[in-house]
């Protein structure tokens, strides 16, 4: 058989020039994060397979799975949010919270996408650990945008939603409702139209689901929301809808809400959100808040994050036009033959400032 | 940049669903001058509207990489290839049917008569093996690009699946239809970005 002796589908290499973008986009967001105390954490690739499945459903579904010389499951971490997770109930239960955190690393995963193979991706983004709902939320979403501005995208909004939305949902309209949710995380609005037409909610509640999945935009959206709302007694939006008046205080344009945005992941507890932009046709990062996750790992803490898919936010950059510093080449020297340990000498002297080599 | 300021770009396949695609986009006041025929891009510079002509089975990729921000597309389509983009409407046009043909002189009146390990010729090959499970039939799929009608004139298989609007060429290839597998007609789709990003200029077709 033909030996196959390239990179495996779905990875790739590094070459210096690219590594000098990447690079540019892990300092850029590095030091908005340091900005705000964030500190780096780093976990290993391997990760226990029970510690991948407790965490998620659906990333167990996309993980690589091997299994050890004793016949153990164990796995390639699929996220960055499980280890941390499971690193925080193991070793920090006794000091003194929130925890502050940031990270860069690999992730694996079988489909990463649908429309691209890449098997391994660099994620970067933070964890905000052991502060309940409430100013943490935004601090956390300033970060965000932050990071944002830092890395220099000129577009780009971040879309909220709030788990606590769909809970109450279900709470008024029951199994219809979660029939609704699933027809819109399919992006289906032919089959949720559907759904309402055949379902045996009054005309007002009807009017309630149309509306709801346009309530897309800024601080202009939420009286609409209210207004909706007070057409259907029974559902409680209170609450939700000054969390995100407080948000409208601190940001404008950038930040959306989205009544119609379902999640992927299925831990999140509270606030949920994906940031796009229009150069890539898919979202480059997205978080949450998730309050039942290190529990799973014994440690009853609160926690909300996001992260960022590395080589998307290049791509981005990249659509955009933006230029990247490069590597500059150094000086080089030709060889004294007679003296060569003076070239080295005046080498050493040039490095002081800059990069210098000899001349081969 | 303002949001209606922002240039859409539409899919339009070529073929079946094409005229009515046109005529559909009208009522938006949108169209095209297509001069030539050979032209893949068109202008309505007016509406700021830019349109892809591309083969049916490409609307998906172009919508749901970005290049395009909305499609015109087949239900049949959609289900095949599972892109992930925003089904927004059914447009209602393009009525077709996906069905199970075998020739007309063949004693198999239903799935259930094909013979085990039988060769089921079609271009949907994931519609294909779904119905073969669904219906517990031990079939293998054959991968056409076209013409699938020949395949049991030479022997290629013993079935095809294939979509039929009027049936006539069924027919004028001595082929009848046994079952209906899934009922399609043209779907407006968008990419999930564009739908968020694009929301005004959206705004129009959701209605």
């Amino acid at each position: 058989m033909k030996k196959n002796l390239r990179n495996p589908k779905g990875s790739r290499d590094w070459l210096p020039d690219e590594v000098a973008k990447q690079e540019y986009v892990r300092k850029s967001l590095v030091s908005a994060f340091e900005k705000w105390g964030y500190k780096p954490i780093q976990t290993p690739i391997l990760i226990n397979w029970d510690t991948l499945t407790i965490s998620s459903s659906k990333l167990s579904d996309t993980a690589f799975k091997l299994i050890g010389q004793q016949g153990e499951v164990i796995a390639l971490r699929a996220d960055l949010t499980t280890p941390i997770a499971r690193v925080t109930a193991e070793r920090l239960k006794d000091d003194e919270l929130p925890f502050r955190f940031y990270y860069v690393g690999k992730v694996f995963r079988y489909q990463s996408r649908k429309t691209t193979n890449e098997k391994e991706l660099y994620q970067i983004g933070i964890e905000l650990i052991g502060s309940k709902e409430g100013f943490s939320d935004l601090e956390c979403l300033k970060v965000l945008h932050d990071s944002l501005e830092k890395l220099g995208l000129n577009q780009y909004l971040i879309v909220i939603n709030h788990a606590s939305f769909w809970q109450e949902l279900f709470k008024c309209f029951g199994e219809t409702a979660q029939k609704l949710y699933k027809a819109l995380n399919q992006k289906d609005l032919v089959l949720f139209h559907d759904l309402l037409e055949q379902s045996k909610f009054s005309k007002d509640e009807k009017t309630f689901w149309h509306e709801l999945i346009y309530i897309r935009g800024s601080k202009e959206v939420i009286n609409k929301f209210k207004n909706i709302s007070n057409n259907i007694k029974k559902l409680k939006v209170k609450k939700l809808i000054s969390y995100f008046e407080d948000i409208f205080k601190l940001f404008d344009k950038d930040v959306e809400i989205d009544l119609s945005l379902t999640s992927d992941i299925d831990y999140y507890t509270g606030v949920y959100f994906e940031v796009i932009t229009p150069y890539i046709g898919k979202s480059i990062g997205s978080g949450g808040r998730y309050d039942e996750l290190i529990n799973k790992f014994g440690f009853d803490v609160p926690a909300i994050g996001f992260s960022f898919c590395l080589e998307d936010l290049l791509l981005a950059l990249e659509k955009q036009g933006k230029s990247f510093p490069k590597f500059k080449a150094p000086k080089l020297l030709s060889i004294n033959k007679t003296n060569i340990k003076k070239t080295f000498e005046e080498i050493k002297k040039i490095q002081r400032k800059s990069s210098a080599a000899i001349k081969l | 940049m303002k949001d209606k300021d922002i240039e859409l770009t539409i899919a339009i396949p070529k073929g079946y669903l094409h005229d009515e695609g046109y005529k559909y986009l009208s009522r938006f006041g949108i169209n095209f001058d297509s001069k030539s025929s050979r032209e893949l891009v068109f202008y309505d510079r007016k509406s700021k509207v830019k349109a892809l002509l591309v083969r049916p089975s490409d609307v998906n990729v172009y919508v749901e990489h970005g290049s395009a921000d909305l499609g015109i597309v087949g239900l049949d389509l959609l289900k095949e290839q599972l892109p992930d983009v925003v089904k927004i409407k059914n447009l209602g046009f393009g009525y077709c049917k996906l069905v199970l043909a075998v020739k007309k002189d063949s004693p198999y009146k239903d799935s259930n008569d094909l013979p085990a390990n039988c060769k089921i010729a079609t271009k949907f090959t994931r519609l294909a093996n779904d119905y073969i499970q669904k219906k517990g039939l031990i079939a293998e799929v054959v991968k056409l690009y076209g013409s699938v009608e020949l395949a049991p004139i030479v022997g290629l298989g013993d079935a095809i699946i294939d979509l039929v609007a009027t049936g006539s060429t069924l027919k004028a290839n001595n082929l009848i239809p046994i079952e209906t597998i899934l009922e399609s007609t043209a779907f407006l789709i968008a990419n999930p970005v564009s739908f968020k990003f694009k929301k005004s200029r959206m705004a129009p077709f959701l209605m």
